[in-house]
């Protein structure tokens, strides 16, 4: 489980996070909801000690984050964490130098499944395929969570369908994800449990499964629900 | 300490091309510098000797023999040299700040590695100490054969041939890069370590606080060079020089040690609970 | 291929060229050629006390410092780095004192006008001041005195009395008699300059007297006038009178349009630190101009007088103010020096004998010395400095003597 308690942030005077708190599971798609500078990409960063807070607390596990944590839990930012002179194959070499975790015979399916060619320069990739580059280095990993940053932003209708289609398939399985949107059509029936930021606080957290079934209300209706009022 | 390595290995060949090039440049303008002093050289002792009808022995009294002395003295020799310098210089901030600029966000990378943080440090600092080193080594090698290629092209009688140690020797700024004793060396070096890991923890601090950071970097800088010099500034404020040269240059090498070991203790701090991507 | 050979590649070369550079710097520095001194003539033991220091020069490339003594001879790269470092500028009597009393020592000038020692002490004396944006000011003295026998040591800072129009002073000289210390210092006041003592108690660390032993007084116009204290072989050693040599001198035109300065008068002004009595030497106008040639020691001025074939010496006894016999030596340059008889030969008297050695040898000549009697005017010892064994793989090495000091 990755708790995160109460957490908040400042850039400058600006408060970004006021007490933020949300859990996440295993075996669960979390999903940040919140309209562009709400603070998502911060709490992600911050989870993976790539940005201070000031105060709160996160625990993985139970644990605050250290370096064998990165065993444990990868992030895909919104942007490639590669070189863009390496190619795809030297990328894929990178990761398996560096993490215990790293599954060469899964990344080597995942080529298959995003039909990229090993040879190809990241800096000579789509907008699209280099979003899939990204993305098949954190999910080739043996690992218990997986954080995403926006993964459809910016990208075609037809590589939006292929990686939304991950999320279905065995890759995903019994981790647990927690993925950042402002545009929640594209995954709203893959989402188990939905946290709605506003104005660096919660405003809602709750589980999409059982608004569906339970009050027969769509995520987006909710969503409509909490930002009117 | 293998994924230490492996960083030390990633990070040198990132520099590699950029390194290899250098050291072509340093070779090819080290040698033109040779074959052009030499044929200058021999030109005007012709002239001098038969047109102009000057004794040999009085052409050497004016213009000496031609020695690696003279090529050292010219562009050729020193240009590349100031070029490595600039290089290295520049790359002690570049190699930072590449990656957090650009489209690719390296750093989130070396941030999310399962080790250390202060291994990326380390590794970064040992690279900018093998560029360094590897220039002092390629100019060590570089010596003999200029001093084969100055044979090749003077006659015997025209020449002073020199060993490498003499080269060294007989210019000042070439023993500042490669001091004749080793413990000079280590001296030299050491202190250019020492200087490099403080330059390091500034761009920590430039990075960790951004505006704010460079303020604290400075200071930071400013308060570590004056905990470094104040043995040195004591017995001057003082006028009391009670301790021996020897025993200043021990406490002096000390200070470093100790002022080296903050600023890595304070990147480390830095990287593992203040840094931003 | 393994994908970390260029590191690799580099790592070897950097510590196989690195390694191989110092090693090779370590060994050659053993290289250098030893000196010796070789007997000609006379007893060898008169050369025990002389240390000469010099520098051995190479091409354009090498120059290092070596000491030559009757045992040989002795590279400061020989020594440990900071030992060396240590050693940086300081004599053989600063450096045997700082050996001896390491911590008496600390803090203290490598000038040794400013020591005195005997069997019992070793004395230390310095005037301190602060100089401020427009004048000098806070004149103290600072003494030590190590009692060597007893091990303890006192020091003690006073105030020097009457100095707020100093411009500059300096300890020329410093002694104990009878458990009173004695610094004779050269004041500099509105442009004049005067001689002092000071005397002080060494157990109260109090000041007891002080008197003015000489000065320079009406002047005119184009004259400018100098107090200096003739060299002594030991300057530290007991002695029973300080000699000044005190010149007047006149600025005079040369004929190449610059200007220089003669001498027109010069007198020696001895005083008598037991009776506190001054007395005064004029100075035979052929010694004139020739001051740095005027020694002193135990009691007598000796007028030294070099000439490429020879070093004549002429003693005045302060005792019984009479000059003696003037005594000549041979010391023949090397051949090719006619020119420029001046500083070519170091010389240094002590105890009754006159020691004297040509400054630069080289492969074609060897350096001369020579040691002789001033009571006799016999030639003690004839002998020459030179290379232990023949360089050969080095063409135009030199040794060129720095500094003569008998122990």
């Amino acid at each position: 489980m990755i708790e995160v308690k109460d957490i908040t942030k400042k850039f400058g005077r600006k408060e970004v996070l006021k007490g933020v708190s949300f859990t996440a599971n295993k075996g669960e798609i979390t999903c940040l909801i919140g309209i562009n500078g709400v603070g998502k990409t911060t709490i992600l960063n911050a989870i993976m000690a790539l940005t201070p807070i000031h105060s709160g607390q996160i625990l993985i596990n139970g644990e605050t984050i250290k370096k064998e944590s990165f065993e444990k839990i990868t992030f895909i930012p919104d942007a490639i964490t590669m070189l863009p002179n390496m190619r795809i194959s030297d990328a894929m070499e990178f990761m398996d130098d560096f993490y215990n975790s790293w599954n060469q015979k899964r990344a080597t399916e995942l080529l298959g499944f995003f039909k990229l060619k090993e040879s190809d320069r990241i800096s000579d990739l789509s907008k699209g395929n280099t979003a899939k580059v990204n993305l098949l280095l954190g999910l080739a990993m043996d690992v218990d969570y997986i954080l995403m940053d926006e993964p459809f932003s910016g990208i075609d209708i037809f590589s939006r369908e292929q990686i939304a289609d991950v999320f279905t398939s065995h890759l995903i399985e019994d981790r647990g994800v927690i993925i950042t949107t402002h545009e929640i059509s594209d995954i709203e029936h893959l989402i188990d449990k939905v946290v709605l930021l506003d104005n660096g606080q919660v405003l809602k957290e709750f589980n999409a499964e059982a608004v569906r079934e339970d009050e027969g209300k769509s995520v987006v209706d909710v969503m409509r629900e909490v930002f009117k009022a | 300490m293998k994924r230490y390595l492996k960083l030390v290995n990633f990070e040198f060949n990132r520099i590699a091309k950029v390194y290899f090039v250098l050291l072509a440049i340093v070779l090819v303008s080290q040698f033109a510098g040779v074959i052009v002093e030499s044929k200058s050289y021999l030109k005007e002792a012709n002239h001098m000797i038969y047109e102009e009808l000057m004794p040999k022995a009085e052409f050497f009294l004016q213009y000496g023999p031609m020695s690696l002395e003279r090529v050292f003295a010219s562009i050729w020799f020193f240009g590349p040299i100031a070029l490595c310098i600039g290089v290295v210089a520049f790359y002690i901030f570049l190699i930072w700040y590449r990656d957090w600029f650009g489209k690719n966000t390296f750093i989130y990378r070396l941030l999310m590695l399962p080790t250390a943080r202060l291994n990326v440090f380390l590794a970064k600092l040992t690279t900018i100490l093998l560029m360094t080193l590897g220039f002092v080594a390629f100019q060590l090698i570089l010596f003999p054969i200029e001093s084969t290629i100055l044979k090749w092209m003077v006659p015997k009688d025209f020449r002073m041939d020199m060993g490498t140690l003499e080269v060294i020797g007989s210019f000042r700024e070439l023993q500042m890069i490669i001091p004749t004793s080793f413990i000079e060396f280590i001296l030299y070096y050491g202190a250019g370590f020492a200087v490099v890991t403080l330059l390091f923890t500034a761009i920590m601090f430039e990075r960790c606080y951004r505006i704010k950071g460079i303020l604290l970097g400075i200071g930071y800088g400013f308060l570590a060079v004056v905990l470094f010099f104040t043995p040195i500034l004591i017995q001057e404020f003082l006028q009391n020089h009670y301790l021996y040269p020897s025993e200043l240059l021990l406490l002096e090498i000390v200070m470093g040690l100790i002022v080296t070991c903050c600023s890595i203790w304070t990147s480390s701090y830095l990287l593992k609970k203040k840094i931003r991507v | 291929m393994n994908k970390y050979w260029k590191l690799t590649v580099v790592f070897i070369v950097l510590i196989l060229t690195i390694g191989a550079f110092y090693i090779t710097s370590a060994l050659s520095a053993d290289q250098y050629p030893d000196f010796a001194i070789e007997k000609k003539s006379g007893n060898e033991n008169e050369i025990d006390p002389v240390v000469i220091d010099g520098n051995y020069y190479a091409g354009s490339a090498i120059n290092e410092g070596l000491t030559v003594t009757s045992k040989g001879s002795e590279y400061k790269n020989e020594q440990s780095f900071l030992e060396r470092i240590d050693g940086i500028g300081a004599i053989e009597s600063i450096r045997k004192l700082r050996e001896e009393h390491r911590n008496f020592m600390r803090g203290k000038s490598g000038v040794p006008d400013n020591y005195y020692e005997d069997e019992t002490y070793l004395a230390y004396g310095e005037v301190d001041y602060q100089v401020n944006m427009l004048a000098p000011e806070d004149f103290r003295f600072k003494i030590s005195i190590l009692n060597k026998s007893e091990g303890d040591s006192n020091s003690f800072e006073i105030e020097v009395p009457d100095s707020t129009a100093f411009d500059y002073m300096n300890v020329d000289d410093v002694q104990i008699t009878d458990g009173k210390l004695m610094l004779v210092t050269k004041n500099m006041v509105e442009g004049n300059e005067s001689v002092h003592v000071y005397g002080f108690d060494i157990e109260k660390g109090k000041m007891i007297d002080q008197s003015e032993i000489a000065s320079i007084e009406n002047l005119q116009e184009n004259q400018s006038g100098q107090m200096i204290i003739l060299n002594e072989t030991d300057p530290m050693q007991a002695h029973q009178y300080v000699v000044f040599h005190k010149s007047i001198l006149v600025d005079v035109e040369q004929p190449e349009g610059y200007y220089a300065s003669e001498e027109v008068s010069g007198e020696l002004v001895a005083y008598n630190l037991e009776t506190g009595k001054t007395e005064t030497v004029e100075v035979p106008e052929r010694f004139q101009n020739l001051e740095q040639t005027i020694m002193f020691d135990d009691g007598t001025i000796y007028f030294v007088e070099e000439s490429p074939k020879s070093v004549t010496i002429s003693p005045y006894s302060l005792k019984n103010d009479t000059f003696g016999k003037e005594i000549t030596f041979e010391l023949q340059d090397s051949s090719g020096n006619e020119g420029s008889p001046e500083g070519l030969k170091a010389v240094a008297i002590k105890n009754g004998k006159v020691y004297a050695v040509t400054t630069i040898l080289d492969a074609k000549q060897s350096a001369q010395v020579l040691v002789g009697s001033l009571k006799t005017g016999e030639t003690l010892y004839k002998g020459v400095l030179k290379p232990t064994e023949q360089i050969v793989d080095v063409k135009d090495y030199s040794f060129y003597i720095t500094d003569l000091q008998i122990k």
